[in-house]
């Protein structure tokens, strides 16, 4: 079945390209083909075979009927097996990821099934101040949940593999007393509940090696934010049931959210440093889709199960942010060239690492197109209108259609399963949790033209990453900056004034070469060139008009989880606390060096 | 309250208390690369070997 759907889907997808490649060599063709306009049917094909890829995952989630899964509830759940809840940090600020991690250990008091689970705090904070902090919120956060659950905590001297690396150095030291590991991020949250139920379900089929949840984004303040937010709340479960449908066994792993069998991951996750430099060499920086394939490659079954509530993250808060964030997984999804052809890994996991490096490529691959498409009209020889001398006029033909077909195609596949996805919320009254249709539409129409302004921009953001990777340039390994929102214009000025510029080399290059497409080149280029402006402005709270005419609004905005709603509340308290003012005094009297060797 | 800790006295207990229980496990390092292999050209070299 699942060889059926995977191979209809491939097939959709190259159908949709050849379609499109031969509708762009009718129109390109109109005026005599050159060499140009066979670059640009190559690009053409293989940018549209990505977006009906997209489409493809939202079609697979849309007919595939919402299975969800059996959900026991906790105090049904008899297991007696040992997890351990990992949250591994790096300079992150410690309040924050510790009252995340006493909302969750309340949960699970609430729910009394806290002798089940352990918390690791695994860090490798390497900047002295924050790690002081680390230590004093430590004990804030026993206070907190008591004795009845435990807390461990761990700093690295040095950091070799970073986030892997971090994880593996737990399961080397304390890996045998836990049957199962819940991976988690700094900014992750999950209900007591969640986290029994991924218990029961590893247990319930012994061949099952990682269950990855789909996390939701809560907490963004900003338009663009919010917009991710609804995004992620409103069309990732269809897409995310189009994934799990399509990977099956070979499921994705996405670094966070998941839990994992111990012994499973121990016996096929040990990850190897590449050879040669960073970036294609070094230690593996997006290791999740190594792990999910080595996993798979040792016949572990990999699941997403969407179905599964009470999974959160939190997500950038503005264009830089979020443009960084993307430097780094770019990093990482062009790294996994060198992994493609591992021995003995699952086709779909092959194919899946494909994806993730024409998640990247797509972008400079557009960007070729619209020079491409520029430049092509200038190296067209002049039609000439008198083949027969002395006749009428014979004037090129000039396929409209074909451009007009083309055009709505793209859009369609661009746009049209978002559409699907709110005819199919219409109808099962999905929508209603979103406010009603009408508010869902409206949503859903603010976020594509918001998203369609900042695509260009994006598109060059991306460009620029595939760029430094090629080039041989090393993200590093810098901190999550989790609680930075707005940005002004000075920020944004010194992050994007390139854009600026490669707008405004764009709109000249077409005024001179092909002044035809000037008007089509200014819906590209005119957000560039505002670049800084938009960037500024989408990072803005956009509180009133969440308030005011619903914006965004998701379920979890309306009616936040418990377990949202207690880690506020600790914060809140710990902020209040006259011992949140004292952290700093207390990591100022230099004791970095003592605790530095508390290993 | 934490804002009466004494940090020296108190930061040798929170660390210890914290300290990870030692249960180790082996993680052994995966194979990702592939050794090339020269099957073709092993008689050839295999020969050339004996000249």
């Amino acid at each position: 079945m699942i060889a059926f759907r995977r191979l209809l889907s491939l097939l959709f997808t190259a159908t949709i390209a050849a379609v499109a490649s031969l509708l762009a060599i009718g129109y390109f063709s109109s005026d005599g083909l050159q060499w140009l306009d066979i670059a640009r049917v190559v690009l053409l094909a293989i940018s549209t075979a990505w977006l009906a890829w997209g489409a493809v995952l939202a079609l697979n989630g849309l007919l595939s009927s919402e299975r969800r899964r059996e959900t026991a509830s906790p105090s049904q759940s008899r297991s007696e097996a040992k997890t351990v809840v990992l949250v591994p940090v790096y300079n992150e600020e410690p309040a924050k990821t510790f009252s995340h991690v006493a909302a969750m250990a309340k949960s699970l008091i609430h729910l009394g099934v806290e002798s089940r689970f352990d918390f690791a705090i695994l860090s490798d904070t390497n900047d002295e101040h924050i790690a002081a902090k680390e230590v004093f919120w430590l004990a804030r956060l026993r206070e907190e949940v008591g004795d009845t659950c435990h807390v461990y905590y761990r700093r690295r001297q040095s950091n070799p593999g970073k986030k892997a690396g971090n994880i593996a150095d737990f399961i080397k030291s304390s890996g045998a007393l836990y049957e199962y590991l819940i991976i988690l991020d700094a900014d992750s949250l999950m209900e007591g509940a969640t986290m029994v139920e991924m218990v029961r379900r590893m247990e319930e089929d012994p061949e099952l090696g990682l269950l990855q949840t789909l996390p939701k984004v809560i907490r963004a303040q900003s338009f663009f934010g919010r917009a991710i937010q609804f995004s992620a709340s409103y069309y990732s479960p269809l897409y995310a049931r189009g994934v799990a449908a399509l990977q099956g066994a070979e499921g994705p792993f996405w670094g966070h959210n998941a839990i994992t069998r111990t012994r499973a991951f121990a016996q096929s996750c040990g990850l190897p440093e590449l050879s040669g430099r960073p970036p294609f060499g070094g230690h593996i920086l997006s290791h999740d889709y190594v792990e999910a394939a080595l996993l798979a490659r040792n016949g572990w079954k990999v699941r997403l199960d969407p179905d599964m509530r009470g999974s959160f993250e939190e997500g950038p808060d503005n264009v830089v942010d979020f443009a960084k964030r993307d430097r780094r997984w770019c990093q990482g999804n062009l790294q996994h060239g060198r992994v493609l052809v591992a021995p003995r890994l699952r086709g779909w996991s092959r194919f899946t690492f494909v994806q993730g490096i024409m998640a990247y490529v797509a972008a400079p691959l557009w960007a070729l197109f619209l020079a491409a498409s520029i430049i092509a009209p200038s190296i067209k020889e002049v039609p000439d209108y008198f083949p027969v001398p002395g006749l009428l006029p014979v004037f090129p033909r000039v396929e409209q259609a074909e451009a007009l077909a083309l055009l709505t195609g793209v859009f369609g596949l661009l746009i049209g399963p978002k559409l699907l996805i709110l005819l199919h919320g219409a109808l099962t009254g999905r929508n209603r949790r979103f406010g009603g249709t009408l508010r869902c539409a409206a949503n859903m129409l603010t976020e594509i033209i918001s998203t369609s302004i900042l695509a260009p921009v994006m598109m060059l953001f991306q460009t620029r990453a595939v760029l430094e990777v090629l080039a041989g340039a090393d993200s590093g390994w810098p901190a999550a900056n989790r609680d930075a929102g707005r940005v002004n214009l000075a920020e944004t000025w010194s992050a994007s004034w390139w854009i600026v510029v490669a707008g405004l080399v764009t709109i000249g290059a077409a005024y001179q070469l092909a002044p035809d497409y000037l008007p089509w080149v200014l819906l590209v280029a005119a957000p560039q060139i505002a670049a800084p402006l938009l960037i500024s402005i989408t990072s803005r709270p956009s509180n009133a008009l969440k308030q005011r005419l619903g914006l965004f609004c998701t379920v979890e905005e309306a009616a936040p989880s418990p377990v949202m709603q207690i880690q506020q509340a600790v914060l809140a308290n710990w902020r209040a606390d006259p011992a949140f003012k004292s952290a700093d005094a207390f990591t100022k009297v230099g004791m970095s060096s003592q605790f530095g060797s508390a290993r | 309250m934490m804002g009466d800790l004494k940090p020296r006295q108190h930061l040798s207990e929170i660390l210890e208390r914290g300290a990870l229980p030692y249960a180790p496990m082996a993680m052994p390092e995966q194979t990702l690369s592939r050794k090339r292999s020269f099957r073709v050209l092993q008689p050839l070299l295999q020969w050339l070997a004996l000249k």
